[in-house]
């Protein structure tokens, strides 16, 4: 869904969203800082921008969700590998009374 | 989920001086909302493990942390990616931005201390230090812009904000994205706290094999 929206929005024109990064210094005091002026002529001028947060984002909860599972698929053979080793251990018990 | 989106990239109007970019707003604020309430949690967390001694408390501290340095991580991404935007630079050392960094290194340093420092009830003391410590950076980040003179934005939503500064359509949209991410994070939070008490009943077993 998020796709297709951001594709139909994608297909109007519009303008470089970008400011080059190579002229533009790393900080400045914020004081010095001013809106960019193609936000203000041209409103669709960064939808890049807004694609990669949502791209961020949606990857970061799925980078999370996807670390958790696989702690849970070890959790789980680390689960059955210690019922393995007490089984073993109750029998050896056993067979030495 | 999908309604949020709708409502995002469909239906909400279009800033007028800020042009599409403003639509990061909606995932930026509740990430900002839910990182500051989970370092309030963990610490609320910690305080009651530190005086009950019960683990579940630990636990439930943990899952907080990792969640909310999850939230606290995306909020700083998304709000780089908007500050070159619309002020072209990628950081500037405002009061909220810096606070927010600082709340950042707070939970980097719980998790390290937790993983790196000493086990069981010492380490989570000393985490619980730095989780209060966090929370007290909470407020700090809310009042910055009040306290301070910030490029960051006024506040648009809250007791502190001025009435009609935000639209109504917009004040919606926001509303949902934020019960929406609040959900989220609650049904992640619950995944990640009986993972927790997993791993704590996993380790257990092996100091008793062993």
């Amino acid at each position: 869904m998020q796709i297709v929206a951001i594709i139909l929005l994608l297909a109007m024109p519009g303008g470089e969203a970008l400011a080059d990064s190579e002229t533009d210094p790393l900080t400045i005091p914020s004081e010095q800082l001013s809106p960019q002026e193609n936000s203000t002529t041209d409103p669709e001028a960064n939808l890049p921008a807004l694609f990669a947060v949502y791209t961020i984002t949606w990857a970061g909860f799925f980078a999370f969700a996807f670390v958790m599972s696989r702690r849970q698929k070890e959790l789980r053979r680390e689960i059955d590998l210690l019922k393995t080793t007490l089984k073993e251990r109750d029998q050896n018990t056993e067979k030495n009374e | 989920m999908l309604l949020c989106l709708f409502l995002v990239f469909c239906w909400v109007p279009t800033e007028q001086n800020l042009g599409v970019s403003q639509r990061i707003f909606y995932v930026h604020v509740p990430m900002a909302w839910l990182g500051m309430i989970s370092i309030v949690v963990v610490a609320i967390s910690s305080a009651i493990h530190l005086i009950t001694n019960k683990e579940k408390w630990d636990s439930f501290a943990y899952a907080n942390a990792e969640l909310g340095i999850t939230f606290i991580t995306l909020l700083l991404v998304t709000g780089i990616v908007w500050t070159k935007v619309t002020w072209g630079v990628w950081w500037t050392w405002d009061a909220r931005l810096t606070t927010t960094a600082i709340l950042w290194f707070i939970f980097v340093g719980y998790l390290m201390l937790r993983a790196y420092g000493p086990k069981g009830s010492q380490g989570a003391r000393y985490g619980a230090i730095v989780a209060l410590i966090g929370a007290i950076d909470t407020p700090i980040i809310y009042m910055a812009t009040v306290w301070w003179r910030t490029v960051h934005p006024e506040m648009n939503v809250g007791p502190l904000s001025e009435e009609d500064s935000l639209d109504s359509r917009m004040l919606m949209t926001l509303m949902i994205s934020t019960i929406t991410f609040t959900f989220l994070y609650v049904w992640i939070m619950i995944e990640r706290y009986s993972l927790r008490r997993s791993e704590i009943a996993v380790d257990e077993l092996y100091q008793k094999i062993s």
